[in-house]
């Protein structure tokens, strides 16, 4: 079963008197486990589909389902619900929040849900987040005190910090060196092969496609590609919750 | 506790925009200390000074005079009680009662024989229960009090001073002044007392120094309280048949009559052959003499007193039941009393209350503009945690808790420094640089006093400021959509 499912999906957004059709009939599956590429050129239309994989955005027409859901019957309350269960989301501008520590910017997801875990389970999971994303050292640093690379790296870890089942990544290489660019999406493809998390990142950067497993490729808001590639190596799909979790 | 530390780490990453709305916040709120502070000491003292001094705790007056004239000596003098006697009878038979004492209130030049007379203030009383109402409140310079149907006057020492300082003479007890006094029903009437006493209330100010208090009697005649006059059936001008002076001379001839007709009709009184004998030229004036004797009774209010653990509130409200209103009495308290003063007090307090209105507007509009700069320069962190899973609550708690943190802060701070001012001035006092101020501090300076009142004020006052401004602020927040994190380059 597809953990993302978008099925003849159109978004139309209102520009003055005239109207951008910034998807047409957009169909799409994701296996749970996936590593996928969305790329594009601009304008292609991938941030739209990441927004509507979000649940940050409605389509206009079509159906849109996420691990099962048909989110267009969710309200927002139960949109923000299933954000912070099921996605991570990981930005191009890493998006940490200025006044946290990496620690405390990793551990934010888990302090803003209902679901409250232990105080020292938790800081136990952070600290091995931000280790994983060899950040120890700068466990008590802020944002402006890191590199671009060492930031997203913290976005990774804090994506991860739920335990959702799919991470959403947009354009996270686009303000990074390509050296650091590639540590990046490594990064990303460890996590993806530890956790058995679903990777949906999109890019317009062709050379970084190849390290997905599953290209989708848009042109003029339409799917133009989409293929399984690299078979043989994917991960075997896990279910997230068995991730490596220290003990207490 | 995530929200405390993004909020308290926010503001101070944000010190300049912390400090501006801290700054109108702490501004305001010791305004609003020092401001209440003030007026409430204000009306304490006036109160107090009223209370203690003129009015008691409620005064009972007819229905209908409008405009109290106790302070002011050029108001009318208030309407007789229709029926003292069973006003008194009432009160008597009252629990919760302490005492209470009639008085007249009017004035009267007083002439000493040296220049132009000086009008004062009089107040008529009836000594012995005077003096338990308002007991130890008038300091004697000279002389000793009045004592029940004892004519006299205690004498105002403003007046007595004025009289030095104007004439030249200085007045001492047994010393008698001549009292002038003009009414509707009886004209001018002039009255000689005997100073029994010069004085003054205990910490008059304004024109209540001018106060001086004569017998009940005295007063009457000069205000032509007599029994035509004061008739409650008669308390409308007196028929035109009562001031016939057939009705006031008992139908006798006057002096100036017609001529003797030549029946040899007689002035009555008058004999043929010697002076005329006066006492029959009026004939029967026993009738006038009833209809222009003082009415005893003739009382323009009574002040009364609360008994220990009764709240005058809540006395009036029982007087008010009671059957003092078919006696056609109205009860009011010291605020009644003090007039134009307690008007002023108030005039003081609402002008405050502008001022406090028009800053915390100000405030408002300033702090709200702040936050929504603030807001629209975070909204990418906001779509950012909407994003990652904050619902609106949790936004709307992270705005509602800065705004509350600074408000709380730089609050507690305005309280301080609005009671470190209220301290200060208290020690130094605000002097009463002219009558105005003279008679709105009820003294020569002004000390005035942490109110609980005002800090209460105060404290809500900065609550609904700061969540005031946060209502729209965090609207806009709401609005910022979890794609705003995307969007952010």
């Amino acid at each position: 079963m597809s953990i993302v499912r978008l099925h003849d999906v159109e978004k139309v957004y209102p520009l003055g008197k005239t109207e951008v059709h910034a998807l047409s009939g957009v169909s799409l599956d994701v296996a749970r486990g996936d590593f996928v590429s969305i790329s594009g050129p601009s304008g292609s239309g991938k941030s739209t589909v990441l927004n509507l994989i979000g649940c940050i955005d409605t389509a206009t027409r079509g159906e849109v389902h996420i691990n099962g859901v048909e989110t267009s019957s969710l309200n927002d309350r139960q949109l923000t619900r299933l954000r912070h269960e099921v996605l991570g989301f990981i930005f191009q501008s890493f998006n940490l929040i200025p006044v946290l520590n990496v620690f405390e910017n990793v551990e934010f997801p888990l302090l803003i849900g209902g679901a409250s875990m232990p105080k020292k389970e938790r800081a136990a999971w952070v600290d091995y987040l931000v280790e994983d994303v060899g950040l120890g050292p700068w466990r008590d640093h802020r944002p402006s005190e890191l590199s671009g690379g060492q930031r997203q790296r913290v976005a990774i870890a804090r994506a991860l910090a739920t335990r959702p089942q799919i991470v959403l990544a947009d354009e996270p290489t686009a303000n990074l060196d390509s050296e650091t660019s590639a540590k990046i999406l490594e990064l990303m493809r460890e996590m993806n092969r530890e956790f058995g998390t679903t990777f949906v990142f999109s890019t317009h950067d062709s050379d970084i496609v190849g390290i997905a497993d599953h290209v989708i490729r848009l042109r003029d808001g339409q799917v133009v590609e989409d293929a399984h590639v690299n078979a043989s190596e994917q991960a075997a799909p896990t279910e997230p919750q068995a991730a490596a979790v220290p003990a207490s | 506790m995530i929200l405390v530390k993004i909020a308290f780490r926010n503001l101070r990453e944000h010190a300049r925009k912390t400090l501006l709305i801290g700054v109108l916040m702490g501004l305001g709120t010791a305004i609003l200390v020092l401001g209440n502070s003030v007026t409430a000491t204000i009306t304490q003292g006036l109160e107090a000074s009223f209370v203690e001094n003129y009015t008691g705790d409620l005064i009972l007056r007819d229905a209908r005079t409008e405009e109290a004239a106790f302070t002011s000596p050029m108001a009318d003098p208030p309407a007789v009680l229709r029926d003292y006697v069973g006003v008194e009878a009432e009160l008597a038979a009252r629990d919760g009662i302490e005492a209470f004492t009639p008085v007249l209130i009017s004035q009267a030049a007083i002439d000493v024989g040296a220049g132009t007379p000086s009008l004062a203030m009089l107040w008529g009383i009836e000594p012995s229960s005077y003096f338990t109402v308002f007991p130890d409140r008038y300091v004697l310079r000279e002389g000793e009090l009045l004592r029940d149907g004892q004519e006299g006057i205690l004498l105002s020492q403003a007046i007595a001073d004025a009289v030095r300082d104007e004439h030249g003479v200085e007045l001492h007890v047994g010393d008698t002044v001549l009292l002038s006094g003009r009414n509707d029903v009886t004209g001018t009437k002039v009255r000689e007392v005997t100073i029994r006493g010069i004085g003054v209330v205990e910490n008059a100010f304004g024109g209540l120094e001018q106060i001086s208090f004569v017998d009940a009697n005295t007063l009457r005649g000069l205000e032509g309280l007599v029994a035509i006059r004061s008739d409650p059936a008669a308390s409308e001008p007196a028929p035109a048949a009562a001031m016939s002076e057939d009705a006031l001379f008992g139908g006798g001839r006057g002096l100036v009559g017609s001529a003797p007709a030549a029946t040899g009709d007689a002035t009555p009184g008058a004999s043929s052959d010697g002076p005329p004998d006066y006492d029959r030229l009026l004939g029967d004036t026993s009738r006038r003499a009833e209809a222009l004797a003082l009415d005893n009774h003739a009382w323009h209010a009574v002040l009364v007193n609360a008994a220990e653990g009764v709240a005058p509130s809540v006395l009036a409200e029982q007087l008010e039941a009671s059957d003092l209103t078919g006696h056609g009495v109205v009860v009011e308290d010291w605020r009644w009393g003090a007039g134009f003063i307690a008007d002023l007090a108030v005039g003081v307090q609402t002008i405050l209350n502008a001022v406090i209105v028009i800053i915390a507007i100000v405030a408002l509009i300033i702090i709200t503009n702040t936050l929504i700069i603030s807001v629209t320069e975070r909204a990418g962190e906001i779509g950012t945690i909407r994003a990652l899973g904050g619902q609106k609550s949790f936004i709307r708690s992270m705005i509602t808790l800065e705004v509350l943190m600074i408000a709380v802060g730089f609050g507690a701070l305005g309280v301080a420094v609005g009671g470190l001012a209220v301290g200060v001035l208290n020690v130094v006092g605000l002097e009463a640089t002219n009558l105005f101020l003279q008679v709105l501090f009820g003294g020569t300076a002004l000390h005035p006093v942490l109110s609980p009142g005002s800090l209460v004020a105060a404290v809500i006052a900065v609550a609904v400021i700061g969540i005031g401004a946060s209502l729209y602020p965090a609207s806009v927040a709401l609005r910022v959509s979890p794609a705003r994190a995307m969007q952010r380059n």
